[in-house]
């Protein structure tokens, strides 16, 4: 028994020195308000039972108990209390007077209160109306979360609260209906209430008080309750919350309250530029409010005054403590900031809407201040509090998490993929950060040469959003801090996903087939820099193209940046002359067809028809063989007899038939352009997402091809027609999709085309040439259009050139053909300078960089000096893994007789160039995907670390 | 089946156009009806039961073999039938010609004075098996009229009685024209007023001021009675010392009937839209003293505030919402609440009520909550026993019991399924509705013209011998009525 009790008791002990609802939150500063100093340099707040037992930078909680680090760029401020809030009740009281409304009969505690929580504000004051009258009642205030309706409850009355301001000169007429309203009594009228002008204000303001002193019956004026309940809280002691806008109107209040020992809360002050030594001299407190800005007319008169945001700054100078009120909750620190207007400081604007908002509202032993025994109700901010581009990270009531920015994007993730919104399939893992990042660095290295000091980025779903010394901090956006950042180093020709000494592969091979995401050694690539890699086999042939890919990347899609991102020839090479020979008769043929297309118009159906009954009739005629031949041929005929080929667009609906033979329903949306492009959608049951197709047709064939997360996919598609008539096409077929081969037949069940415009159906005369009427596209060869493209801008040409008679002879052939290429090894180039300069992409040099001359006593950076010349330059891996080392060479070549800067172009900004991939990759430019590295040193110097790296807006894990 | 005689005289007929109903009177006072099921809401239900009634009163419930029919008494023969008790309404605007006034204090208003007898409203409810119906004011109002308990038959609302001055009918939730906050302070506003009156009173005959005698006798009100005299204050929430010598004939009759809710004397239904308001309802009823005789009126999502109602202890009439739907911020998810489950679990008693519609009727809620998981007992009681201990008539209506009131509904099967209805009605022991003579329905179902509503009373017989609109009718209608059936 005995140890028993003692097992019992050590058990009891352990659970009290560790609390379940213990709570240490760390940041980089917290600002307890209060008019204690920030402590900045990491800091703590110990919390238990929702109230704060430390606040210092570092607290003696027992080991173990739970942790909220927010890290060293998040700072922590008291939960802002709003001293103006829409959240009381609607609608004012019909009297003038009407000091019994009690604005706490209107708090719903059921109510929420998302948008004050992620704003940072935690307790509001609830107005007993909207202050528009002489004495409206008496407010309250209250905290936006938590359980208790009692502990939520912070004053369930303020006192009185009322106004002198215009708004509340002009109450309506009170009117009581009399009962019963017969002939004699009659309906009674309106009576008009007093007051309208500020005097009035005043007298009335002093009959209400005699009146609540028993001196004196003004029940007929503001009704017999009046007198009662505001006697009741005059005797209380009751604050008077009063408010007044201008300069005047504080006068009024100042003098009527002057020798009395009432305590006065002045609010308003939006018009008093002059008020503050009288406020000084008075005592009285004070809450400015802040006016939204707006187009408003305040009107041309010359004592007409508009709202002066720099009243704030008069009263911290005359040294009058003040609160700022906004216009809404949700505003609050934009106001205050807009108080700061005139020279006040952000310490004091701080206070205003935490510390001094509390006092105003006789809450501040509770809320407003960070200190033992306080309220834990606490925001985190992802900067500082008073630059409205932070934003809230966290906040926290009684110690409870209220709103939390991280778990509203988790559940936005999760929503979307469940949804079928645009992420939905594609981002199993919820991986899309939808939640922005903010990196903050000293030294931001844009990699076009460019730097930023300090510099920042914001990172939003996948891309960079923003670039610049000062960038927003969306909602929820989490702050990276560090000493510098550039863009992630891109390998422009490099093995890395190949397996050893892959043999050659063949041209048409779909090398995106062969990434795979999630691969260890990728990871530990782009970790160490290299976050885009051109890749080829390392085992090349004559003609060869590459994967541009992000070896990070999470998915297929999004690791691929271009599939045959280069066309790798060689030189001298008499293929590689033919095949700029077939592309001047490639693009021709394509510029013909081009200039037919234009020419042509679709033939009138009604005229076919009846050229082929005619052809039919005849044939009929010549047939006069055998029956047996006769009926073969009348078989040929009628399967010739096919209506016209039609324009195709349309939605066509019908059954794809699976390898074991079940059926499954399957819908064909299909445009055809003008051009005899053909470009649609696809959805089949068998796979998850809409697949967009895109391909051509030739009369009744049609191929259409697509892309999708799992492979390539052909549809190989004929027009058939049911009891062959062209109103009732069908598309017949076959789809090659995962390497399984699956019949199509599917009927056309509407013309429309949902997301584009139909084309109109042309209906003039053809050329009578062509049977089909339309010319058809020339077969596309993927090299050639390759070059076609490189023509463009659009892909980049390598050539394997040595020496300099076949630089000149390369870059003159290529120019010939109107084509820029990128010299690949190109020894000798840097004697062939001036006659290759500005004919070619770019250069990329095989070995090292530098040579040694004159015995040692002479280094020559051959990239220096080929950058200098305006050629761009760029680092090529040649190799698998060994892409990781990329950066590091780069720092070295940076090293001697370069610059880090011009390092930095060959690594970044200039290889996306030479890759035709400026704008995608290699700079930190807003709109550029996010391939970031993060560095604790300037970039391209040995002593520098990578300390994070990001791939597609994503950290990359380690 | 009996029958009971077809003639109405002709001023019912006059009434009740449509209802060709038999006048109580012309039926026996002792009647039985013998069923296959007797759902007595008072123990299991009885197979092969007989319930006896005489002079309006159930006299005998049981098994066909244990109660023996008098020999003169009326019998219903039901044997495929199922008898359930009327349905209680606990809360309906309906049956008034308005259902709000504009002022703010209303207690002197009678609900009585605005009942419409002939209203179909009360006809509909016999269809639905309603039987008795708590009829008050709407719920724009701070303090509004008193109600009244009717039964849905007779051609006075003096015949429809059950209670008069049932209970004062007040809200929270701000009417027209207020916020929350004005709404609450004119609620107190009423009781101080009373207050204040009394105070005045008592401060006059202190002084020997006679003016709300003299005023008292001008208007001729009533000496003679219990409230010819004074009488101390009771009360839980406040008292006034020296009402033991006001006579209360002489107290306003504004606020006459706010007295007797302080004193713990009347009932009050409260209306409260939403749970914000639970607390301050609350509040104003323990200030002055009617915690113990509120009956909250509540409007869908109050459940959130059912912890503050079950430690009050105050009983809640649901509203016609039972499954409250809320969608979550982010991903609009839908998450749907069963209010009546979440009071049942804290043990509040409740009522359902169909809040004037005739399509969610009671005995609709109630399968709606079997729907939900109720059990079907409890279910059955939330429109039976339970509304009726509300009311405070659990010793009569509700049940078919010994000495309840005879209100029994005949169901052609399960009264919670939809393809049972009601054929037949008993209320105080007489049949005042049957199906087979419902007109109305009949001209529904079948496209009969019903009679009286022809263009002329002469070309009635023809109209149903053959031309005119009504063949068309039945014509059209008659095969899709058939179908139904």
């Amino acid at each position: 028994m005995r140890l028993l009790f003692s097992l019992a008791c050590a058990a009891t002990l352990t659970v009290g020195a560790l609390r379940a609802d213990d709570l240490v939150v760390r940041a980089g500063t917290i600002h307890p308000c209060g008019g204690e100093a920030a402590l900045t340099g990491g800091a703590a707040i110990w919390i238990q039972d929702g109230k704060i037992l430390a606040v210092g930078k570092d607290v003696d909680a027992p080991i173990g108990t739970p942790e909220l680090d927010f890290g060293s760029a998040a700072v922590i401020a008291p939960g802002m209390v709003a001293t103006k809030s829409s959240y009381g009740p609607r609608g004012d009281a019909a009297r003038s007077a009407a000091p019994f409304v009690q604005a706490i009969d209107a708090f719903d505690p059921y109510g929420t209160y998302n948008s004050a929580l992620r704003a940072g504000v935690t307790s509001v004051f609830l107005a007993p109306g909207s202050g528009e009258r002489l004495i409206a009642g008496q407010g309250a205030v209250v905290k936006l979360a938590g359980e208790d309706r009692a502990t939520r409850t912070l004053k369930g009355s303020t006192g009185i609260t009322g106004s002198i301001a215009s708004g509340a000169r002009f109450a309506p007429g009170f009117w009581e209906p009399r009962l019963p309203a017969t002939v004699d009594v009659g309906l009674g009228f309106e009576n008009r209430q007093f007051p309208r002008t500020v005097m009035g204000a005043v007298v009335a303001l002093r009959e209400l008080m005699s009146f609540a002193a028993g001196k004196g019956d003004f029940s007929s004026e503001y009704g017999s309750e009046a007198g009662e309940v505001l006697g009741e809280l005059i005797r209380a002691k009751s604050v008077w919350r009063m408010r007044a806008q201008t300069d005047e109107e504080v006068s009024a209040l100042i003098e009527l309250f002057q020798g009395t020992e009432m305590q006065l809360v002045i609010e308003g002050l939006e018009m008093a530029p002059d008020s503050a030594a009288r406020l000084q001299a008075a005592g009285h407190k004070v809450i400015y409010q802040v006016t939204q800005p707006t187009l408003a007319n305040y009107g041309k008169e010359a004592d007409k005054e508009r709202p002066d945001p720099t009243v704030a700054a008069g009263l911290a100078n005359a040294g009058v403590p003040f609160a700022i009120q906004a216009w809404s909750p949700t505003s609050l620190r934009f106001a205050a900031a807009l108080a700061m207007r005139g020279g006040l400081g952000a310490e004091t604007a701080l206070e205003a809407i935490t510390y001094q908002a509390a006092q105003a509202l006789q809450v501040a032993d509770r809320v407003g201040s960070l200190k033992a025994g306080m309220d834990a109700d606490l925001v985190v901010y992802n900067g500082a509090p008073m630059d409205v581009a932070s934003s809230v990270l966290v906040t926290l009531v009684d110690g409870k998490v209220a709103y939390d920015a991280e778990e509203v994007a988790r559940r936005l993730n999760e929503k979307s993929a469940m949804k079928g919104g645009p992420l939905a399939g594609r981002d199993p893992l919820g991986a899309l950060p939808r939640r922005a990042t903010v990196l903050s660095v000293e030294e931001l290295h844009l990699g076009n040469g460019e730097v930023l000091s300090p510099g920042e980025i914001l990172i939003n779903q996948g891309r960079i959003v923003e670039a610049g010394r000062r960038v927003s901090r969306p909602s929820g956006a989490k702050v990276v801090t560090g000493f510098a950042a550039m863009p992630g180093a891109v390998d422009v020709l490099g093995h890395l996903g190949m397996e050893g000494q892959t043999p050659s592969i063949s041209k048409s091979f779909e090398m995106r087939r062969m990434v795979e995401p999630g691969d260890r050694v990728d990871r530990e690539v782009a970790l160490a820099g290299t976050t885009t890699v051109n890749m080829t086999a390392s085992n090349q042939p004559q003609q060869t193209t590459t994967l541009t890919y992000k070896p990070a990347g999470l998915d297929v899609d999004r690791m691929v940046v271009r599939n045959r991102g280069s066309l790798i020839l060689g030189w001298p090479s008499g293929s590689t002359a033919g095949l700029l020979h077939k592309e001047k008769e490639y693009s021709a043929k394509w510029t013909e067809y081009a200039k037919k297309l234009s020419e042509w118009k679709a033939k009138p159906k009604k005229s076919e028809a009846e050229k082929e009954e005619d052809e039919e009739k005849e044939d009929e005629a010549k047939d006069e063989e055998s029956k047996e031949e006769s009926s073969k041929k009348k078989k040929k005929k009628k399967s010739k007899k096919r209506p016209e080929a039609i324009n195709v667009t349309g939605t066509f609906e019908g059954e794809l038939t699976l390898g074991d033979e079940s059926a499954q329903k399957a819908r064909l949306r299909i445009m055809e352009s003008e051009d005899g492009s053909l470009q649609g959608t696809l959805r089949t049951a068998d796979y998850p997402d809409l697949v967009y197709l895109e391909g051509t047709r030739d009369e009744y064939k049609i191929v259409l091809d697509a892309q999708t997360t799992e492979g390539g996919m052909r549809l190989g598609l004929e027009l058939n027609f049911t009891d062959n008539e062209a109103e009732k096409p069908l598309l017949e077929g076959q789809r090659l999709f995962r390497g399984v081969t699956h019949e199509f037949s599917l009927p056309r069940v509407s013309t429309d085309y949902p997301v584009a415009k139909r084309p109109a159906m042309a209906e003039e005369e053809e050329k009578p040439k062509e049977k089909s009427g339309k010319p058809s596209p020339p077969t596309v060869d993927p090299l050639l259009e390759m070059l076609r493209d490189a023509r463009k801008g659009k892909a980049s040409i390598f050539v394997r050139v040595d020496r300099q008679d076949h630089i000149r002879s390369c870059v003159d052939a290529f120019a010939a053909a109107g084509i820029k290429p990128v010299l690949v090894s190109a020894s000798e180039v840097n004697a062939v300078v001036a006659s290759v300069r500005g004919r070619i992409a770019g250069v990329i040099l095989t070995g090292s960089p530098v040579t040694t001359m004159n015995r040692g006593l002479v280094t020559y950076n051959r990239y220096a000096s080929l950058q200098s010349a305006g050629i761009p330059v760029a680092f090529a891996s040649f190799a698998e893994e060994g892409a990781a080392g990329l950066v590091d060479v780069a720092t070295m070549a940076a090293s001697q007789d370069w610059s880090p800067q011009g390092a930095m172009r060959a690594l970044t900004s200039d290889a996306a160039k030479i890759l035709s991939l400026s704008g995608k990759v290699g700079s930190l430019e807003a709109g550029n995907g996010a391939d970031v590295l993060l560095l604790d040193g300037p970039p391209l110097v040995p002593s520098t670390r990578i300390l994070n790296v990001w791939v597609n807006g994503r950290e990359v894990q380690r | 089946m009996k029958r009971f005689p077809k003639k109405a005289t002709l001023a019912l007929s006059l009434l009740c156009s449509a209802l060709t109903l038999a006048l109580p009177a012309e039926a026996g006072e002792k009647q039985a009806i013998k069923a296959g099921t007797i759902i007595t809401m008072d123990g299991d239900p009885i197979v092969d039961g007989v319930i006896l009634m005489d002079s309006g009163r159930i006299v005998a419930v049981g098994a066909s073999a244990d109660v023996e029919i008098p020999w003169d008494a009326e019998v219903t023969e039901a044997p495929d039938m199922v008898a359930v008790p009327g349905f209680v309404e606990a809360h309906s605007n309906n049956g008034m010609d308005r259902t709000n006034e504009t002022i703010d204090m209303g207690a002197f208003f009678d609900v009585q004075d605005s009942v419409n007898p002939v209203a179909f409203y009360f006809e509909d409810s016999l269809r639905y098996g309603i039987t008795t119906i708590n009829i008050q004011q709407g719920n724009q109002c701070v303090v509004a009229a008193q109600g009244a308990i009717v039964k849905p038959f007779g051609a006075t609302v003096a015949q429809q009685l059950v209670r008069p001055h049932a209970g004062l009918k007040m809200s929270v939730t701000a009417k027209r024209g207020k916020s929350r906050a004005t709404q609450a302070a004119a609620l107190r506003k009423a009781f101080g007023d009373l207050r204040s009156h009394l105070e005045k009173l008592v401060d006059e005959h202190k002084k020997g001021d006679d003016r709300a005698r003299r005023e008292a006798l001008a208007q001729g009100r009533d000496y003679d009675g219990e409230d010819g005299k004074g009488r101390a204050m009771t009360g839980k929430g406040w008292t006034l010392e020296g009402m033991e010598n006001i006579p209360r004939v002489e107290i306003d009759e504004k606020l006459a009937p706010l007295l007797k809710v302080v004193e713990g004397r009347m009932a009050v239904y409260m209306y409260c839209g939403s749970p914000a308001e639970v607390h301050t309802a609350l509040n104003i009823a323990r200030e002055n003293g009617f915690l113990h005789r509120m009956i909250f009126v509540l409007g869908s999502g109050c459940f959130k505030a059912a912890d503050e109602i079950a430690a009050a202890k105050v009983p809640v009439i649901l509203s016609r919402t039972l499954v409250h739907t809320e969608r979550d911020p982010i991903t609009s998810e839908e998450t749907l609440t069963f209010e009546a489950k979440v009071f049942q679990d804290k043990g509040v008693a409740f009522a359902l009520t169909s809040n004037n519609s005739g399509l969610e009727s009671l005995w609709y809620q109630a399968a709606l909550c079997v729907g939900q998981g109720m059990a079907r007992k409890d279910a059955l009681a939330s429109i039976t026993t339970s509304p009726a201990k509300i009311l405070g008539l659990e010793n009569r209506v509700g049940v078919l019991k010994p000495g309840a009131d005879a209100n029994v509904v005949l169901y052609t099967g399960d009264p919670l399924s939809v393809t049972s209805h009601v054929n037949l009605v008993f209320i105080d022991g007489q049949p005042v509705y049957d199906r087979s003579k419902d007109v109305r329905l009949q001209h529904l179902m079948d496209g009969e013209q019903p009679k009286g509503t022809a263009p002329s009373d002469e070309e009635e017989g023809e109209m149903h011998a053959g031309e005119g609109p009504s063949d068309d009718d039945k014509k059209g209608e008659g095969s899709d009525s058939k179908g139904d059936k």
